[in-house]
């Protein structure tokens, strides 16, 4: 999948993304990964998951995982409110909620704009943010979402 | 002999008699008595001692038995005899080394020295350290008991312990030396006749351990299961014996009691010599012999103390020995108390008998002086001189009887003489008061004549009308009254015509003062009347004034009525516009409620155009197009959520702004009401001025009617001033008429001013002048009222005073017609 991504950055030339703020940050991630943007629902708490993993929800008949992103990226926690958003993800065949505080705007940018997060972080925190978009005034914060999810397992494990 | 004599010598003998017999027989009783009782406290007190002794020897006895049955004294004899074994053949001699002759301490403190044991030495003395452990103990039971010495004795006669350690210490009893003085006697009444039970007894006898100092000793058996183990003996204590012997309490100071042993030897140390008796001095007596008995024998002593004394004995018996105690005192101190009574009997007659010599000899004087001295009187009396004096007359016996006789006597012939000396004076005097009598007539037939000359004289000149005269010389007694009362009806007559000319001259004075008044009082009287004319006028003024403030008072009243209808009008609208301002309120309410509905819509589309976007780059090339549509479809909704936001936030504030409304409108209702508050308050304070304006007219009202009675006054007091005028007018010429009257006496008291008439002519044409001109129109009242009545009149005239004064001065019975007649009308006088 992550071949088919780079794969697809390489071609086109252009990428597509989906904007969000997590407090004033904003984040995004790549269009293709997405399978639906949902408002928020109130999750089911599982016993004994880690402070990021919110629970469970039901998604048309299937259960899938929600995660609080902004405790997941280090920064304080938000409070769902009705304004906030699932981004129901695809990651390497399994489908993840993402909480995020509201979704902004999606965007079209050239793969040329993607400019290298500074290598001052180690190997794997690293490997959470794939490049920074400067877009108008903003910087967003490009996460790959593959890495996102290995060190889930990870952590898992 | 004279009588003065006689009299105290009988009485002197008398007394002499009398009390010489009564002495000697008293001083018989007294004697036989004190012998008496000499022997009585003689028998008492060596019967006293007697029981005491017994009583101590008894104690004595019983100590030593109950020492013997004391354990302690077995164990330290048993301890000891057994250290006694230890000392070898020697014993005695070691003993008497040890604590007699290296004894630091004198003899008689030998006891003292509690072990021989010097703390240094070698060899340790099992004896030292017995005697250690009890002779404390030992010598404080002696000393406690008052025993002399203290001895433990083995069965072989060994004095193995004793306290005070003299030289039968360490000594066998059964040695010669010992064998028989009273304790070696002792010992072998106990331990050769086996005697456990009681104690033995060895009388005083001279004792070679202690120098030959007579000595008593008194032992026990000490005894065990096993029978007799030793003895313990005592040496008598003779100090006690001595303390109760020498208790000479009712003995005088030559009175002893004294112990006496079997032959008549003394055993106890009279405390009347100071050497020491035991043993030494004896007595010897018959009744020593029946003394032996417990009865007492009384009797006398002689020798004894080279002196002769009675004395009293009786035997005390104890354990063998065979004692006698005696009491005694000297015959001589014994008879001292007799010779004392004698004295004082002696002294006492003496006295008495001076005394009797005395009283006696005063006695008689006092009768016999008296009686000298009347017999003096009674020759003297005889010689023709009465000038003597009695003395004694209030004596009650019979010389106060025979002086008040000679006093008789002497009394008639001073009354003898008085009665010639009277005679001769009443003869003279008659003689005399003949003379008088005739040179007193010739003179009061002379003075007589001269008073009736001068009493005409007088008559003449007042009949001329000169009230100056008057009768200074004297008239004769009978006839000066006539004089007096002459004197003092020309006087009287002076006086009262002095009076009326006086009130003339008043009269005149008052006359003018009354005028002017009248013009002063007509002057106030026309001011006044003008003043009221003034006062009319603006009271006139006022009442309109006052009219008019009603008025406006009672129209602000029906405008405050309008303006508080206005304000409760005002109120409803106040409370119509807060209900709708509520109303549009909830309307807000609503809307807000239609535009979250709204935003909620937005947000749904925005979320479903996401969707759709992502989709369409899902589809790649194919899903172009519709991406385009999802986000125009995203860009509506933002713009309609962005709208809802903007219609919210002026919901808000509208509703705000209806907030701030509906208090705006509150207030307002508020200040509303405050202000109807007022103008009922101003409604109250119209009224209450409506009310005063209205009082004020009633007010008013009666000022005038009190203006108008005021005026009516002031036209009858105008009418009065004319009439007082006209009256003063009269006053003036009657007043002359008067003057002229008087003038016609000749007065004392010097010239009376008379300018009556001068001044007189006044008074009639200023009164006329001084009319004033406002009683112009009300003349004709003014005639009314002159013309009323006279007792408008003043009531107390000085004219009339005066009247009454001449009345008074001729005489009373005129009087009540001429004052009858003035009081109608008084200018006829």
């Amino acid at each position: 999948m992550q071949n088919t991504a780079n794969n697809n950055v390489a071609t086109s030339g252009y990428l597509e993304i989906i904007s969000f703020h997590l407090g004033k940050q904003v984040f995004c991630v790549n269009i293709m990964s997405v399978r639906e943007i949902r408002g928020w629902a109130p999750s089911t708490t599982l016993p004994h998951s880690p402070p990021h993993v919110l629970g469970v929800i039901n998604l048309r008949g299937s259960v899938i995982p929600v995660i609080d992103m902004a405790i997941r990226l280090g920064l304080p926690a938000i409070k769902p409110t009705e304004r906030s958003a699932i981004i129901v993800t695809n990651i390497a065949g399994k489908l993840v909620g993402l909480l995020v505080e509201n979704v902004s705007d999606m965007i079209t940018v050239k793969n040329a704009d993607l400019q290298p997060a500074p290598d001052v972080l180690p190997a794997a925190e690293r490997a959470l943010t794939k490049a920074i978009i400067p877009v108008d005034e903003q910087m967003i914060c490009y996460l790959d979402l593959d890495a996102l999810f290995s060190t889930e397992d990870e952590l898992a494990a | 002999m004279l009588i003065s004599r006689k009299l105290p010598l009988a009485a002197a003998l008398l007394t002499i008699m009398s009390i010489g017999a009564s002495s000697i027989v008293s001083l018989q009783i007294g004697s036989s008595a004190v012998n008496e009782k000499i022997v009585e406290k003689l028998e008492a007190v060596v019967d006293g001692r007697r029981n005491q002794l017994e009583t101590f020897l008894a104690n004595l006895q019983q100590d030593l038995t109950a020492t013997s049955q004391n354990n302690l004294m077995r164990i330290a004899l048993e301890g000891f005899k057994y250290d006694w074994g230890f000392l070898g053949a020697d014993a005695s001699q070691e003993l008497k080394r040890r604590y007699i002759t290296e004894n630091p301490f004198p003899a008689g403190e030998r006891q003292k020295y509690d072990t021989a044991q010097k703390p240094d030495a070698a060899k340790v003395s099992s004896y030292d350290q017995t005697h250690e452990r009890y002779n404390a103990q030992l010598r404080e039971m002696a000393n406690s008991r008052g025993w002399e010495d203290f001895y433990l004795v083995d069965m072989s006669g060994n004095v193995i312990y004793s306290v005070n350690k003299y030289d039968d210490y360490a000594t066998n009893l059964r040695s010669d030396a010992l064998k028989d003085t009273g304790i070696g006697q002792v010992f072998e009444g106990i331990v050769g006749a086996d005697v456990t039970d009681r104690t033995v007894f060895s009388d005083y006898a001279p004792y070679a351990a202690i120098e030959g100092q007579p000595a008593a000793f008194m032992g026990h058996a000490l005894n065990s299961q096993m029978g007799m183990v030793g003895v313990i003996i005592i040496r008598v204590p003779s100090g006690k014996i001595a303390d109760i012997m020498s208790n000479t309490a009712g003995l005088g100071e030559t009175g002893e009691t004294i112990l006496l042993n079997a032959d008549g030897y003394l055993i106890s140390d009279s405390i009347r010599t100071p050497e020491n008796d035991m043993l030494t001095i004896r007595v010897d007596s018959d009744l020593l012999k029946d003394a032996h008995s417990s009865s007492v024998q009384v009797g006398d002593l002689e020798g004894y103390r080279n002196m002769e004394s009675s004395v009293a004995m009786t035997g005390v018996k104890f354990d063998g020995a065979d004692w006698t105690v005696a009491a005694l005192i000297d015959k001589s101190e014994a008879g001292a108390s007799m010779v004392m009574m004698r004295n004082a009997i002696l002294g006492v007659a003496l006295l008495l008998l001076l005394g009797a010599i005395a009283v006696s000899t005063w006695f008689s004087r006092s009768m016999t002086k008296p009686i000298e001295a009347l017999v003096e009187n009674m020759r003297r009396l005889a010689e023709g001189d009465t000038s003597i004096e009695l003395a004694g007359e209030q004596r009650k016996d019979e010389i106060g009887e025979m002086v008040r006789s000679v006093a008789v006597f002497r009394n008639a012939a001073i009354e003898k003489v008085e009665l010639e000396r009277e005679a001769d004076e009443t003869r003279s005097q008659t003689e005399r008061s003949r003379k008088d009598r005739e040179t007193a007539k010739a003179e009061e037939t002379a003075q007589m004549q001269q008073a009736v000359e001068s009493l005409a004289n007088g008559l003449q000149k007042l009949s001329q009308g000169d009230l100056t005269i008057r009768l200074d010389t004297p008239f004769i007694e009978s006839l000066d009254r006539l004089r007096i009362d002459f004197n003092a009806s020309v006087e009287k007559l002076n006086d009262t015509l002095s009076d009326v000319s006086e009130n003339v001259l008043g009269i005149n004075g008052d006359t003018g003062e009354l005028r002017s008044a009248a013009d002063d009082l007509s002057r106030r009287t026309e001011q006044q009347a003008a003043s009221l004319e003034q006062t009319s006028a603006a009271l006139e003024e006022i009442t309109a004034t006052v009219k008019n403030s009603s008025q406006r008072a009672d129209e602000a009243t029906s405008k405050v009525a309008e303006a508080k209808q206005s304000t409760d009008t005002s109120s409803k609208v106040v409370s119509q516009a807060i209900s709708a301002m509520g109303r549009i309120e909830e309307a807000s309410i609503e809307i807000s409620k239609i535009i979250n509905v709204i935003d909620e819509i937005a947000f749904q589309t925005n979320l479903l155009a996401l969707n759709a976007g992502v989709e369409a780059a899902r589809a790649g090339e194919a899903g172009k197009g519709f991406a385009v549509v999802a986000q125009e479809v995203r860009e509506l909704a933002q713009r309609s959520a962005t709208a809802a936001k903007d219609i919210k936030g002026l919901i808000n504030k509208s509703g705000e702004e209806v907030k701030s409304g509906v208090t705006l409108v509150r207030e307002t209702g508020d200040a509303l009401g405050m202000i109807a508050e007022h103008v009922s308050a101003i409604n109250d304070q119209i009224n209450s001025i409506a009310t005063a304006a209205r009082e004020q007219s009633n007010g008013l009202t009666e000022i005038n009617t009190a203006v108008s009675q005021m005026d009516q006054v002031t036209q009858q007091n105008a009418a009065m001033v004319e009439e007082t005028t006209a009256v003063t007018h009269r006053l003036t010429s009657g007043a002359a008429s008067l003057e002229a009257l008087v003038r016609q006496f000749s007065l004392t008291g010097g010239s009376r001013p008379v300018s009556v008439s001068t001044r007189a002519a006044m008074p009639g044409p200023a009164t006329t002048a001084a009319a004033p001109s406002p009683v112009a129109r009300v003349k004709s009242t003014a005639g009314i009222v002159r013309a009323s009545t006279p007792d408008s009149r003043p009531v107390q005239s000085p004219a009339r005073n005066m009247l009454n004064t001449v009345a008074r001065a001729f005489g009373a019975g005129k009087s009540n017609n001429s004052t009858a007649a003035s009081q109608d009308d008084w200018e006829e006088f």
